[in-house]
C-alpha cells in the first residue's frame, strides 16, 4: 500500500477514494442476499479498514507532532533565554583575549617604568564589557593548590619545598566564569610549583622547569 | 526507550542520542562543548577527572594523565595510577561513563544502552575491547560500529528505500579530523552492508594544519623583531595557537583575514588570506590526497569502478580546498553536513534501530507495531524504517588464521620432523565476513603410528599474510589423541569458526577412531573475570568533567 502523508487526506473524504462523480443513470446496488450484495458488502468493509488503518495512522502521527510541538515550543522558549549568551559567545571570547594582551602589555609598561595607567584603564572598560555580558574575572593566589577546574597550568616551576608542590608559583592571567551560571569559560592560567629535591628555587617567570 | 550513540574518539570523543523529533541530535560536555578531549585524570584514588581539564593537568601530573588509549586498544597493556592497574578498556570505560553522565544530566534519563563507533581498520579484537569497554562502564553495547558507516548513516547516504532493496552501491567517506585521517570505502548490496577498503595516517589531521597557521604568526612576527624571541613564552604561544585555530575556521567562510601579532610593546599586523593558507598547508592536503588515490585503486582491484556517492566527514572537511581537490584529481563531488558530528549522529540513528531489532517480538504484527513506533518517531515511513532496520553490517575476519604444519616437502621431514621446515596453514583468510567456518580441512600425520597430534593455531602478525613462521604468532594449541596406529599420511580433519564475537572455534577430528578434539580461543581481550574487576574498580571512582 503506498505511504499516505496527513496532507494527502482529507477528512470529508478517505484518501485512498477515488474522487468520481456518481452517474446519473448509476444502478442500483443490487439487493443483500444476493452474491453482488456480498462482494459490495466485502469491499465496502475492505474500504472502511483500510480507512480505520488510515484514521489511526493519521492520529498517531497527529499525537506524535503535538509532542513534538510542545518540544519545540519548549526549547524554543529556552533558547530566548539563553540567545544572547549563544550570540555573545565569540564576542566574549575575543574580548577575553583582548583583555589578556592590554593586561601583558600593562605589566611589561609598568616593569619597564613607563606610564601604564592609560593601557590599565582600557583593560578595566574591557573587564567591565565582559562583566556587562556577564562574565566575571577570578584569580588565584600563590599557593593556592591546583584545582583542575580552574586552573591551567602554562609551566612548572622547580621548588625545593615538598609542601608547595603542584601549588601557584604565578598567575599569568585570570579567569573568566559565568556570573549566572558559575561555568568557567576560560580557566585561571598559571605557572605551578613543582617539587624537585635538591633542586635550588627557582623564579616564578624565570625558570620554568617545563612548559606546555 | 532512549538509545545513544558515541564517536569513542582517538582524541575528542560525542555522544548523540535521537531526540522526540526524530533528529540526532549531540550532547554537550560538561563544559558545554559538542566534544570532550578522551583523557583520564587520576587525581586521587577516588576521583577521576575527564576532558578538558584532564587535558589541561598533563604538564603538571603527566604520571597520572593518560591520552590517546584508543591506539592501544586491545592490546595488553596496563598502566597503574593509585596503586590500582588499569587497561585501555578499563581507561576507555572512564571516558564512557563521563560522556554518559554529561548526557544524563541533559536529557535527565539514564544511559544505558548505546553503539559505540570504531575506525573501519579496527579488527575483532580491538572491536571487541572497544565493547568491553562499554560493559566495563556498565553500559548495553547494543553493537559497535564502523565510524564511515555511521557517518553515511547520518547522510542518509545507505539508501533507504525498503528491505531487499536491490542493487549495487559504492561510497567513498573522506574523513578528516583533529588528529587523524581516514578514506573508505563502503558497499551496500541490499541489506548488506560492507567495508570494502580502509586507509589512512593516525597522526594527520588539523593540528597540523594549526601548527602551520602558528609558524606563519610567528615567523610573521619575528621576521620584523628578529631581536625578540617570543616562541619562549608559553602564555603568547598559547594565545597564538587559539588564533591560529580561529584563522582556519575564518577562511572556511571568508576569503582573507587580518590578524594582530604583539609581543614584548611590538606589533605585527598580518594578514591571511585563503590562497595563502592552501599553500601554506598545501603539502597536507597533498599527503591526504595521496592516501585517497591509495584508497581508489584499492576498490578499484576489487572491483570498484565508481562511487555513488562522496561524504565529507571531520571539522577540518570544511575546508573549501578539501572539496576542490577531490573535485580536481578524483573528479569526485563530496558533500557534507554537519561533518564533526555526523560519526556520533550516524550511531545515535543505527542505535534506535538495533534496539528495535533486538527487541522486536517473533509475531509478525507485534513486529509491525515495532516498525511503526520507530517510524513515527523518526517522522519517516514504516517501510523507510523497515528498510534501515533491515540493514545488516559486516565484520570481517581482521587477519589470517592458521595451523602450524610440517614441510613435508623438506627431506627432514621424513627423519628428523622437529628440525623440519614449518610454515603456517592458513585456513581463515583476511577480510571473510564473520561469522566464518573454513568447514573441514584435511591434515595428514607426518610420522608412522603417530598417535597423537598437536594443533597450533597461529594468527597473522604483519600486515600481509605470510606462512613463514616469524611473520604470525602463536595463540593458543589443543591436542588430538588416541589415533590409530596407522603409517605416515595419514588423514585427520580440521576445521575453523570464528564467530562475531572473534571467538575462534577449534574442532579437530580423525574419522576412523571418532578421536576429536574442541578447543576455543577468544582473540585478544580481557575474560570475563577481568571484566568483572575492571567494574568494580571503574564504578568505584567518582567522575566529573
Amino acid at each position: 500500500m503506498a505511504a499516505v502523508t496527513e496532507k494527502d487526506v482529507d477528512p470529508a473524504r478517505p484518501a485512498d477514494q477515488p474522487e468520481r462523480p456518481e452517474p446519473a443513470d448509476a444502478e442500483e446496488p443490487a439487493p443483500a442476499g444476493s452474491n453482488g450484495g456480498d462482494a459490495a458488502l466485502s469491499e465496502i468493509a475492505g474500504r472502511l479498514g483500510r480507512l480505520e488503518e488510515q484514521v489511526a495512522g493519521f492520529h498517531r502521527r497527529s499525537a506524535h507532532r503535538e509532542s513534538v510541538i510542545d518540544r519545540l515550543h519548549e526549547e524554543n522558549q529556552q533558547l530566548r533565554g539563553g540567545f544572547g549568551r549563544i550570540v555573545l559567545e565569540p564576542v566574549v571570547t575575543d574580548l577575553i583575549r583582548l583583555y589578556d594582551q592590554l593586561s601583558r602589555e600593562v605589566r611589561r609598561l609598568r616593569a619597564s617604568g613607563q606610564d601604564w595607567q592609560l593601557t590599565s584603564s582600557f583593560a578595566d572598560d574591557v573587564a567591565q564589557i565582559l562583566d556587562r555580558c556577564g562574565v566575571e574575572a577570578f584569580s588565584a593566589e600563590p599557593g593556592d593548590r591546583f584545582e583542575p577546574d580552574r586552573h591551567r597550568p602554562l609551566a612548572v616551576v622547580a621548588c625545593a619545598d615538598e609542601s608547595r608542590h603542584n601549588t601557584v608559583a604565578e598567575v599569568v592571567a585570570v579567569g573568566f566564569a559565568e556570573r549566572e551560571t558559575g561555568r568557567v569559560r576560560r580557566p585561571v592560567h598559571a605557572r605551578f610549583h613543582q617539587y624537585t629535591p635538591g633542586q635550588d628555587e627557582a623564579r616564578p617567570g624565570h625558570d620554568a622547569a617545563q612548559s606546555q | 526507550m532512549a538509545t545513544y550513540g558515541i564517536d569513542l574518539g582517538t582524541t575528542n570523543s560525542c555522544i548523540a542520542y535521537v531526540d522526540g523529533t526524530g533528529r540526532p541530535v549531540v550532547l554537550k560536555s560538561a563544559v558545554g562543548e559538542d566534544t570532550t578531549p578522551s583523557v583520564v585524570y587520576f587525581e586521587s584514588p577516588e576521583n577521576v577527572v575527564v576532558g578538558r581539564q584532564a587535558k589541561d593537568s598533563a604538564l603538571l601530573v603527566p604520571d597520572l594523565v593518560v591520552e590517546l588509549v584508543k591506539r592501544q586498544m586491545g592490546e595488553d597493556v596496563r598502566y597503574t595510577f593509585h596503586g590500582q592497574e588499569h587497561t585501555p578498556e578499563s581507561v576507555s570505560a572512564l571516558v564512557l561513563r563521563e560522556l554518559t553522565r554529561a548526557a544524563r544530566e541533559q536529557t535527565g534519563d539514564e544511559v544505558r544502552d548505546v553503539v559505540i563507533t570504531v575506525p573501519a581498520y579496527f579488527g575483532v579484537l580491538e572491536r571487541e575491547a572497544t565493547r568491553k569497554a562499554g560493559q566495563i562502564a556498565g553500559l548495553n553495547v547494543l553493537d559497535v560500529l564502523a565510524e564511515p558507516v555511521a557517518a553515511a548513516l547520518a547522510y542518509q547516504a545507505l539508501g533507504d528505500a525498503g528491505p531487499g532493496t536491490r542493487g549495487v552501491r559504492h561510497i567513498l567517506v573522506y574523513d578528516l579530523g583533529g588528529g587523524t585521517f581516514d578514506t573508505t570505502v563502503i558497499r551496500i548490496d541490499g541489506d548488506d552492508i560492507q567495508v570494502v577498503c580502509t586507509d589512512g595516517n593516525a597522526r594527520l589531521g588539523g593540528a597540523d594544519w594549526d601548527n602551520k597557521i602558528t609558524d606563519f604568526l610567528l615567523h610573521g612576527f619575528t621576521d620584523q623583531y628578529p631581536q625578540l624571541d617570543p616562541g619562549g613564552d608559553e602564555q603568547f604561544m598559547q594565545d597564538l595557537a587559539t588564533s591560529a585555530e580561529q584563522l582556519k575556521r575564518a577562511l572556511s567562510a571568508t576569503r582573507a583575514r587580518k590578524h594582530n601579532v604583539r609581543f614584548d610593546g611590538s606589533v605585527v599586523q598580518l594578514e591571511l588570506t585563503r590562497e595563502q593558507l592552501e599553500e601554506l598547508t598545501s603539502e597536507l592536503l597533498d599527503r591526504t590526497m595521496e592516501i585517497t588515490g591509495r584508497t581508489i585503486a584499492t576498490a578499484r582491484d576489487k572491483g570498484v569502478d565508481h562511487f555513488d556517492d562522496v561524504l565529507l566527514v571531520g571539522g577540518m572537511t570544511i575546508m573549501p580546498a578539501i572539496a576542490q581537490a577531490l573535485r580536481d584529481r578524483f573528479e569526485l563531488e563530496g558533500r557534507q553536513q554537519d561533518p564533526h558530528l555526523a560519526v556520533a549522529k550516524g550511531a545515535a540513528l543505527f542505535a534506535l534501530m538495533q534496539k528495535i531489532k533486538v527487541s522486536m517480538p517473533g509475531d509478525q504484527e507485534a513486529g509491525a507495531d515495532a516498525v511503526q513506533e520507530v517510524a513515527a518517531r523518526l517522522g519517516i515511513d514504516p517501510e523507510q524504517a523497515r528498510g534501515m532496520i533491515a540493514k545488516k553490517v559486516a565484520t570481517v575476519v581482521p587477519r589470517a588464521f592458521g595451523l602450524k604444519v610440517v614441510d613435508a616437502k623438506d627431506p627432514l621431514s621424513k627423519t628428523d620432523p622437529d628440525r623440519a621446515r614449518h610454515y603456517i596453514e592458513h585456513l581463515l583468510t583476511a577480510n571473510t565476513p564473520l561469522p566464518a567456518d573454513t568447514g573441514p580441512q584435511t591434515f595428514r600425520t607426518i610420522a608412522d603410528n603417530q598417535r597423537l597430534v598437536l594443533l597450533e593455531v597461529w594468527e597473522q602478525a604483519g600486515a600481509v599474510a605470510s606462512a613463514e613462521l616469524e611473520h604470525n604468532t602463536h595463540i593458543g594449541e589443543g591436542t588430538l589423541s588416541d589415533l590409530p596406529p596407522r603409517p605416515a599420511g595419514a588423514p585427520f580433519q580440521v576445521d575453523f569458526h570464528m564467530t562475531e564475537t572473534g571467538m575462534l572455534q577449534v574442532h579437530g577430528r580423525e574419522a576412523d577412531s571418532g578421536s576429536e578434539v574442541r578447543f576455543d580461543i577468544q582473540i585478544g581481550g580481557l575474560d570475563e573475570a577481568r571484566i568483572r574487576e575492571a567494574t568494580t574498580a571503574v564504578a568505584q571512582y567518582e567522575v566529573s568533567g
